[in-house]
């Protein structure tokens, strides 16, 4: 039997009851989280993972087959669930995350008491009225950027961090400066979440929402919150102060502070 | 002035505003956010703008293409934040009037007391001229997969081996035939398995005569045998050229080897067939020579005169044998050039059949029993089909000589065809031997029984035969005796 916890390498933290699961976005494992999680600790069971292809996952669980859709993603995160007995959670998901999340909380409604969008998008490309932000030309430019820089990625990457077995202290000063996935499988995430249309399933979710949008978000920009907010059922939307598509790494502060505004509410 | 005070002046003469302005390579700093807070003029120059422009008034991401916005939203930044310095990142700059140019940023971050990012400052390469060279290098790589898959396409598909050695003569490539008939794995030109199937016999002349080709470095040609996948031997052609390079010296050859076994083979018949045809002919000739000799002798003599008759009569029989044999030779040198012409009639088969072979009938030793519709009628040549059924009766004579009777069919086999055979009861042909006994040259040798003869007769039938449009076959069974068939166009 396949060791879930081992797989996504699951971290559990935290000193409270109630479970607070944080999904990473793509291009990053749960390391995104670290200023997220110092405000939540005391009063939440923190758990972190990372989708098998990102971090410190087991790469050979990988399946092309099984990850060509979100949905084998949102597999991932209902197979962490059950493996901790997870029940009455908050997820919270970061950009595709959000999506993936909402796919688990569409499956099995009864383990989600609130979900956290951080810059969702359920759809990135223009397609007739929608606003996504991208054209499919923008895409096959950053798939080419991804090439392109291959070397840099794998520069960027310890050189050292094949085989180290027998060093486990390696692996843990890696996690501290790694934050890549294998190049070929992030390829093949960039098309799954760049691709992706979850926009009939948002009024499928019965689960309550929030929805944190960056001002100024290139990647899910302003009308794609509100496209969001206006297609799911006891949706909250926020729009904050800190611009770009990482607002849980570039103004941890205000994250925290209207997470925790949502959740006391 | 003391040391120090030199030194003091000698670093107010470092201009290191001037230094950073005029770089060759890009400088610039942007805050958090992106918004640009300072730049050098090579940065400016590469883009087009003015300093104002872009000071406080562009982000990072305002001056990359789409795709780099969304690097840099997903990656660059993400990273940037973990690792406080990211290298070698690919963006495309988009130039003020709208053209790009490729690339690397290394950024490292200034962050705060705190540990919070405040800024990032970034150094510029410009790779254009390594991206032409690396899609050059891209383009032509793909150019030499293309040209090698095609010439190995046309190097497998080639019926012959081919095969190329070093100039020591070490083999280094060999097409896929090649590796088929030896058996050799993925990537061994391994010549232990290659000799194995070499003929022993042939082993040693291959050997040597490469060895010389590549001390004198003249063109290599050799035969061998070579075994098959069935176990066979068979003859090839085995060539090389050397290959050389501007200066003259040998750098490579180019090798095939050809499987030319049906020529071999060929060669040792017609080998055989002229020894053959030489006693054949010696024979009747030295018996002429030997009746003409005692003729002379004695032809004065009364006892002489007395053997005339008996001496012409011997002269006469081997000259006839010899104008058989030699017609036989005409026949096949006319037929193997096409210059045999017919005349062809319709012939009632019945009257055929009983007019044949009178020389065998008039003896008495066997009975031709003839069955025969009496009103059948084909379009032949009546020369030639009788001299197809003489050479049919014949042999039933000579391979069947304990035989009493011999049966001449004729039937019509469907409404066009008829079927013309000629059965014997003699031992009958091995079933091995039966698709040789129309080829040229054969000739049957049982173990013990010696067969005169030029091997020529049923060649020639078979070619006759086929002249007129029809086929000609034996069925044979060991210890029951042979059917020679044949069959003809009908005439209606």
């Amino acid at each position: 039997m396949t060791d879930i916890l081992k797989r996504n390498h699951v971290t559990v933290s935290g000193n409270g009851t109630q479970a607070m699961v944080f999904a990473h976005g793509y291009g990053c494992d749960q390391q995104v989280w670290s200023d997220i999680i110092k405000g939540f600790l005391s009063d939440y069971k923190i758990v972190t993972f990372d989708y098998v292809g990102a971090g410190l996952s087991d790469l050979d669980a990988y399946s092309s087959q099984r990850y060509s859709t979100l949905n084998g993603y949102a597999q991932d995160v209902l197979e962490v669930y059950q493996a901790l007995n997870l029940k009455d959670t908050i997820l919270v998901g970061h950009s595709v995350s959000s999506m993936i999340g909402l796919l688990a909380a569409i499956e099995k409604p009864e383990l989600f008491s609130k979900l956290i969008f951080l810059g969702p998008s359920p759809r990135y490309l223009n397609d007739g009225d929608y606003f996504g932000g991208f054209e499919r030309q923008d895409l096959e430019d950053l798939f080419t950027m991804m090439d392109n820089n291959y070397l840099g990625w794998s520069r960027a990457l310890a050189p050292s961090i094949m085989g180290n077995a027998d060093r486990p202290e390696l692996g843990e000063r890696l996690t501290n400066n790694f934050c890549a996935t294998d190049p070929e499988i992030a390829q093949e995430f960039a098309r799954v979440t760049f691709l992706s249309d979850n926009r009939a399933d948002l009024p499928k979710l019965t689960v309550p929402s929030l929805t944190l949008q960056c001002s100024k978000d290139i990647i899910a920009p302003i009308q794609v919150g509100q496209y969001m907010h206006d297609h799911l059922q006891h949706n909250t939307l926020m729009i904050m102060d800190a611009e770009g598509h990482c607002p849980h790494m570039s103004a941890p502060a205000e994250t925290i502070r209207q997470m925790q505004a949502y959740l006391n509410k | 002035m003391n040391d120090a005070e030199h030194k003091a002046f000698l670093d107010s003469l470092v201009d290191l505003s001037s230094l950073y302005e005029n770089a060759p390579c890009g400088y610039f700093s942007f805050t958090r956010t992106g918004q640009v807070i300072k730049i050098n003029k090579t940065l400016l120059d590469w883009l087009g703008y003015e300093r104002e422009q872009i000071v406080y008034a562009l982000n990072f991401t305002d001056l990359i293409s789409r795709g780099g916005k969304i690097y840099y939203e997903m990656f660059y930044f993400p990273l940037l934040q973990l690792q406080s310095a990211v290298n070698e990142i690919n963006f495309d700059f988009i130039r003020k009037d709208g053209s790009r140019f490729p690339a690397l940023v290394n950024s490292t971050v200034i962050r705060s007391s705190g540990g919070e990012l405040l800024a990032v400052n970034a150094t510029v390469y410009d790779i254009t001229d390594r991206k032409r060279y690396e899609s050059e290098l891209l383009d032509a790589k793909k150019l030499a997969d293309a040209e090698r898959s095609r010439f190995e396409f046309l190097s497998d598909f080639i019926p012959d081996m081919i095969w190329t050695a070093s100039a020591e003569g070490k083999l280094n490539y060999v097409n896929k035939r090649f590796r088929d008939f030896f058996e050799l794995p993925d990537t061994s030109t391994d010549t232990a398995n290659i000799f194995q199937k070499v003929h022993s016999k042939d082993r040693f002349l291959l050997v040597s005569s490469w060895v010389k080709a590549i001390r004198s470095g003249q063109d290599y040609q050799t035969q061998a045998r070579l075994m098959d996948s069935t176990g066979d031997f068979q003859w090839y052609l085995v060539r090389a050229v050397a290959f050389r390079n501007r200066d003259g010296v040998i750098v490579k050859w180019m090798g095939s080897s050809t499987n030319i076994n049906t020529h071999v083979t060929a060669m040792e018949k017609m080998d055989e067939f002229i020894s053959v045809a030489s006693h054949e002919l010696k024979t009747p000739i030295t018996a002429l020579l030997g009746s003409l000799q005692v003729m002379q002798r004695f032809k004065d003599s009364e006892s002489g005169l007395k053997m005339m008759p008996r001496l012409i009569e011997q002269s006469h029989r081997n000259a006839v044998k010899i104008n058989e044999l030699i017609s036989d030779l005409l026949n096949t040198s006319n037929l193997k050039e096409g210059q045999m012409a017919l005349n062809m009639a319709r012939v009632n088969v019945a009257e055929l059949l009983k007019l044949t072979c009178p020389h065998v009938a008039g003896e008495g030793v066997f009975e031709l029993v003839i069955t025969c519709d009496p009103e059948l009628v084909v379009i032949a040549d009546e020369n030639r089909i009788d001299q197809v059924l003489v050479n049919f009766v014949n042999n039933a004579v000579k391979y069947a000589p304990d035989g009493e009777q011999i049966f001449l069919t004729a039937e019509v086999i469907d409404d066009d065809l008829v079927r013309i055979a000629v059965q014997d009861t003699g031992p009958g042909i091995a079933s091995e031997r039966i698709s040789s006994v129309f080829d040229r040259y054969y000739r049957v040798s049982n173990a013990g029984h010696q067969y005169s003869g030029l091997g020529l007769g049923l060649y020639i039938c078979a070619e006759l035969v086929r002249k007129h449009g029809g086929n000609i076959g034996v069925d044979s069974q060991l210890g029951k005796g042979s059917t020679f068939w044949f069959t003809l166009p009908r005439a209606k």
